[in-house]
């Protein structure tokens, strides 16, 4: 499938923040590959990573790729916007694997900052302490009633989270996320005000 | 008015915030810090509702969130906890249930027939004429208590959140902060509920030195770290440890659903003091000894001016004490000598004298009672234990527990506050390793880089157990009483439950509503029990108690309800049916156009000219690996092994039992990668049975499934002109008739658009095209469509016109035409089903189905009157005698035949064609009509679609 690469490429997530404690960021435009393969085969060799965790594959081409265990003898390599077709091209020949690209059929959201596992809280009944979800981890489940794929990336140390999910319901979804996030912050800027309460 | 306000009193009052708000209507003045109904005590408001049934005036009894005397309506809001709700300034609070006035309430007529309103009467007196139900329950409804819901205001905004914490404490008192303190000191997360507005329990109404200790206690909760939810209430245990939490005030919504995995909960909810049974307990003026004591000395209230102690404990002495501080004139009576309260006579106002068993009568406006406490061991009881009964100390206690609950405070024994402190402290240090254990195992189990072992603390203590103090065994007078206040339900109510030989608690309480209103029994249960005891000749302990369920407290829906957000799907192109004024149409979760304002224009220009729809919700899974052809043949009634690389076969599915489950086409694309199309609505239903059949059934099999739906727009592209339209935009496609025919897929570029997907198919009837784009681009291919087929008189129709179009092609819909109970050969698929292959799903009831000559059929139906457009499920009906015989699947006024065209389902003796047919219209009318000669009203032949 062709990548994102073109100029007419329009993403479907109408609503981020950014600048505050917390931000929202859309990351549609990256290239998005499911692979399936069996586990014992070069391709799952190659991926290098086991169901529920992630982790950054180093090319010459350019900054690494994610590549997500997202189900038993399922991935999801994620990256920079226009890859699909070389990181296609770079995966083993492997009869028992197959490569789909869902560039356009998945949405990507980034969730960063200090309070990005409390606005999940809001929405996902999973534990996001670091015994449970330390970075790097990968999980599915339901984030405000969709069912999601999530990957724990911190950035340079801020805890960061990328929501992977259907395409289709990304103007939604990201309106429901934004919002749950400008609440959050509000809340806590305004219990920071209020004297504590016992 | 009045005022009783103690002058510099009240600990929880901010008196440099006075306000005042509305009580039916007329201000009352109140502090920051007020409950509603501590403000309209002090403004001399004594009486703040009506009971439910005899409509008799009621006023505070324990001043607190159970207080069952003070539920009020507070603006569109029914049902609010005046005793525990703060007050706001221009908060409207009315008295809910009376009529016309609190004052003048007519229903109290009801109390003229109270004698028959026993316990039962409801279900004795409605029961018979059965006819006559109707007429009863429209009477009964105006007299349902309970406030009033205005369906017109805004519905208050909810949500939800998630907890995983490894302690969960229930109760914010002495025990519960000693509790969460340990617990967190000892490294655990710890999350402290409590349902009152500040932590402290029972210390806040206390003395200046119980508020000292409280607040001492809850500035180390604090500065321990300890996540503190205060006016929050825990509603039940679940399996799993799953705790569900009321959260009340939080900011930005108006309640919120805290959904906590606990990995040990400590309960800690302290112990309610319980009412006692005489005559007149019910009359304004008569409390119990902790209402006294918060009206004094949490909002300086003085709540009488002569007072008669009833005590049994050191809390009606520290009643009296209070009460004389304040300048109230108190005469203790003593349960330790043997005297009784007996009854209290008052007026319709308030009670002027209690009456003791010793013959005194002591003139009094407050009456004031302190006889022991009912342990609210509902979270115990939801872990699985049933409370025993423990007759020294009058109060039941939990038994068996298991491993993550564990019990402090007034739950788990008595003691003095620091002996309370020191067991819940070893208890919160229990809970710490107990939850700190299960974080060490859950994080063993998970995977990550750095597998450190997590540091579990050493062995805790064992909590010294508790001791149990003597408490005397007092609970009913020697007169009736009140025992539900909620309810109405008195003590004679239950003897006489047990007269009609209702023995158990559990049936008592049903039969009687007793421990059924808004305290859910935590004031009721062991009178209940006592009374009905004491009747039945037998004991507490043995009679038992009931079986307390979630909730702990009512809750409203709102908060069940949690998020009001509806997932809404939609393609790429929405934003430019919006623009372009399309009717949407809900679709499951799928907003959809429905046409563009003339839906019979839409269809006529397709089979005219040339028409695009967005099609994209059309379910597309992508099939890839070396045995998809035999999925193929086990998932569908037709054949699939010889389907060739670039060829398209409609396919139906078929359940188990013969039933048609969906229906599409699928395309080969390469040798081993398929594209299969599904319904719209039928799309995750097709993937889990796809998946369901590879995994359970067929784990051999290599065939690898992937939901691609919204990873492309979809575009029907129909009508006469569409081919020259799709020739203008692609390059590297032959879309000539031979060079792309019917039935067959060719991948490509559109509009200068990559790996595009195009289908040779038709559901409208006309010759088409389906494009499947990837979704990022969909939008410019959609756009480059209508500029370049602007020429060939373009336009985009919606789902209506498709429907119409299809309708006149005969093409059916799964789940329009079908139902539940169709089988293939029903829908007019008999000659696609092949009984000879090896296997398929549902063969064995499809070779049974195809047998029989008895069964429904899907036919095309004219109506005799061409105008006449029956309305889709009008009933088929045998003239005469309006039996049954069939119904309208699908109906419209077809633009292209200028009349009106229906598909139905109808019994197998009339799907003969031209059989006549009588279609009953709502309404009674009937109107003739015949099955058609073939399925297709339009191009029977096929020659448009294949042209």
């Amino acid at each position: 499938m062709v990548d994102t690469a073109g100029p007419v490429f329009r993403s479907p997530v109408g609503s981020t923040i950014s600048g505050g404690p917390l931000s929202v960021t859309d990351h549609t435009d990256t290239s998005k590959l499911v692979v399936h393969a069996s586990g014992d085969g070069p391709t799952a060799q190659a991926l290098g990573v086991r169901f529920a965790r992630a982790c950054r594959l180093a090319h010459a081409g350019g900054p690494p790729r994610l590549v997500v265990g997202t189900r038993p003898f399922e991935w999801l390599i994620i990256a920079e916007r226009g890859q699909a077709p070389s990181i296609r091209a770079e995966l083993p020949d492997d009869p028992a694997a197959s490569v789909v690209d869902l560039t356009h059929g998945r949405a990507l959201l980034r969730v960063t900052g200090t309070p990005s596992a409390r606005l999940l809280a809001r929405l996902c009944n999973v534990d996001l302490s670091d015994d449970m979800t330390p970075d790097l981890a990968a999980f599915s489940g339901s984030v405000a009633g969709l069912m999601c794929d999530l990957v724990r990336e911190d950035v340079e140390g801020d805890r960061s989270y990328l929501i992977c999910f259907d395409r289709s319901y990304a103007g939604w979804f990201a309106g429901v996320v934004v919002d749950a996030a400008t609440r959050l912050c509000q809340e806590e800027q305004q219990a920071r005000r209020l004297p504590w309460r016992s | 008015m009045t005022t009783r306000r103690l002058p510099g009193a009240g600990a929880e009052l901010n008196r440099d915030e006075p306000f005042t708000f509305c009580w039916n209507g007329a201000p009352v003045a109140g502090f920051s810090g007020d409950t509603v109904v501590s403000a309209l005590l002090a403004g001399g408001h004594d009486v703040i509702s009506r009971s439910m049934k005899y409509h008799r005036p009621r006023g505070v009894l324990t001043a607190d969130y159970w207080d069952p005397n003070c539920m009020v309506q507070v603006g569109s809001e029914p049902n609010v906890r005046g005793a525990h709700r703060l007050a706001a300034p221009a908060m409207d609070v009315r008295a809910q249930n009376v009529w016309p006035s609190l004052r003048h309430d007519v229903k109290a007529a009801n109390a003229l027939v109270g004698r028959f309103l026993t316990a039962g009467f409801y279900y004795k007196t409605f029961m018979q004429p059965r006819a006559l139900w109707p007429a009863y329950e429209h009477v009964l409804a105006t007299f349902a208590p309970g406030g009033s819901v205005d369906l017109d205001a805004e519905p208050p905004r909810c949500d939800i959140r998630f907890a995983h914490p490894d302690v969960l404490v229930a109760g914010g008192g002495p025990a519960g902060m000693a509790a969460a303190l340990a617990a967190s000191r000892a490294g655990a997360d710890v999350l402290l509920v409590d349902h009152g507005h500040r932590l402290g329990g029972h210390l806040r109404w206390g003395s200046g030195d119980d508020r000292a200790r409280a607040a001492q206690l809850a500035a180390a909760v604090r500065a321990a770290g300890v996540e503190v939810l205060t006016d929050a209430t825990v509603l039940g245990r679940y399996d799993g440890s799953w705790v569900g939490i009321n959260q009340r005030t939080a900011s930005g919504v108006w309640e919120r659903l805290v959904k906590a995995r606990a990995k040990c909960l400590v309960v800690a909810p302290g112990l309610i003091e319980r009412p006692y049974v005489f005559a007149g307990n019910d009359h304004v003026g008569v409390m119990l000894s902790g209402a006294v004591r918060r009206l004094l000395n949490m909002y300086g209230v003085v709540p009488g001016e002569r007072a008669v102690v009833f005590s049994a404990n050191p809390d009606g002495a520290a009643a009296a004490r209070d009460l004389r501080s304040a300048g109230v004139e108190v005469t203790v009576v003593d349960a330790s000598t043997g005297v009784r309260l007996e009854r209290v006579e008052g007026s319709r106002r308030r009670a002027q004298a209690a009456v003791l068993s010793d013959g005194r009568r002591l003139d009094a406006d407050l009456i004031v009672t302190a006889i022991g406490w009912t342990a609210p061991t509902t979270l115990t009881n939801m872990a699985g234990d049933r409370p025993v009964y423990d007759e020294v100390s009058a109060r039941f206690f939990p038994d068996r527990l298991p491993p993550d609950v564990l019990v402090a405070g007034g739950l788990a024994g008595d003691g003095s506050v620091d002996e309370l402190v020191a067991h819940a402290h070893a208890t919160g240090a229990m809970a710490a390793r107990r939850g700190l254990t299960v974080r060490a195992q859950l994080r063993r189990a998970t995977p990550r880089a750095d597998p450190t072992v997590t540091s579990v603390p050493p062995d805790a203590d064992e909590p010294v157990p508790l001791g149990r103090d003597p408490h005397p065994a007092l609970f009913m007078a020697g007169s009736h009483g009140i025992v539900d206040y909620s309810e109405d339900v008195s003590s004679k109510d239950i003897v006489d439950a047990a007269a009609e030989g209702f023995d158990s608690v559990e049936l008592v309480k049903r039969f009687t509503t007793s421990t059924m209103g808004p305290s859910q029994g935590k004031l009721e249960t062991v009178n209940t029990v006592a009374v009905l005891a004491q009747e039945l000749g037998t004991t507490i302990g043995r009679l038992g108690t009931t079986v307390w369920r979630p909730p702990y407290a009512p809750v409203s829906l709102g908060a069940l309800a949690g998020r009001n957000d509806i997932p809404r799907r939609v393609s790429a192109l929405q934003d430019w049916h919006d623009k372009h004024g399309a009717v949407p149409l809900h679709a499951g979760n799928w907003l959809r156009p429905d046409h563009y304002g003339d839906p019979a224009a839409e269809a006529a220009n397709v089979r005219n000219a040339v028409g695009v729809i967005d099609v994209t919700p059309l379910g597309k899974l992508d099939l890839c690996g070396p045995d998809v052809a035999d999925l193929l043949e086990l998932v569908y009634v037709n054949r699939w092994r010889k389907l060739a690389v670039g060829a398209v076969r409609y396919g139906v599915m078929c359940t188990e039992d013969g039933i048609v489950m969906d229906d599409g086409v699928t395309a080969r694309l390469a040798d081993q990668r398929y594209l299969m199309t599904t319904t719209s609505s039928g799309a995750a239903a097709v993937w889990e049975w796809l998946e369901r059949w590879l995994q359970q059934e067929r784990p051999q099999w290599d065939v690898r499934v992937t939901p691609v739906t919204p990873a492309y727009t979809s575009i029907n592209v129909a009508g006469p002109r569409s081919r020259e339209l799709v020739a203008g935009l692609v390059d590297d496609i032959d879309v000539s008739p031979d060079g792309f025919p019917y039935m067959q897929v060719r991948t490509g570029t559109v509009a200068g658009v990559g790996d595009c997907v195009l289908l040779r198919i038709g559901f409208t009837g006309e010759l088409s095209y389906e494009l499947h784009v990837p979704a990022g681009f969909g939008l410019h291919v959609w756009e480059a469509l209508l500029a370049t087929g602007a020429a060939l008189g373009i336009r985009p129709f919606g789902v209506e016109a498709q429907r119409i179009l299809r309708l006149e092609k005969g093409h059916f819909i799964v789940g329009q035409d079908t139902d539940g109970l169709t089988r293939a050969a029903s829908a007019g698929l008999g000659g696609l089903v092949k009984l000879d292959k090896a296997d398929m799903v549902g063969r064995p009831e499809l070779g049974w189905a195809a047998a029989r000559t008895d069964l429904p059929m899907l036919v095309s139906i004219l109506t005799d009157d061409p105008s006449v457009v029956p309305v889709e499920a009008a009933q088929i009906v045998e003239p005469g005698t309006n039996a049954i015989r069939g119904r309208i699947t699908s109906s419209r006024m077809s633009p292209t035949l200028g009349r009106s065209v229906c598909l139905g389902q109808v019994d197998a003796a009339l799907a003969h064609p031209g059989c006549a047919l009588t279609i009953r219209l709502p309404g009674g009318a009937q109107v003739g009509a015949r099955v058609h000669d073939q399925p297709a009203f339009v191009d029977p032949e096929g020659v448009r679609l294949r042209g």
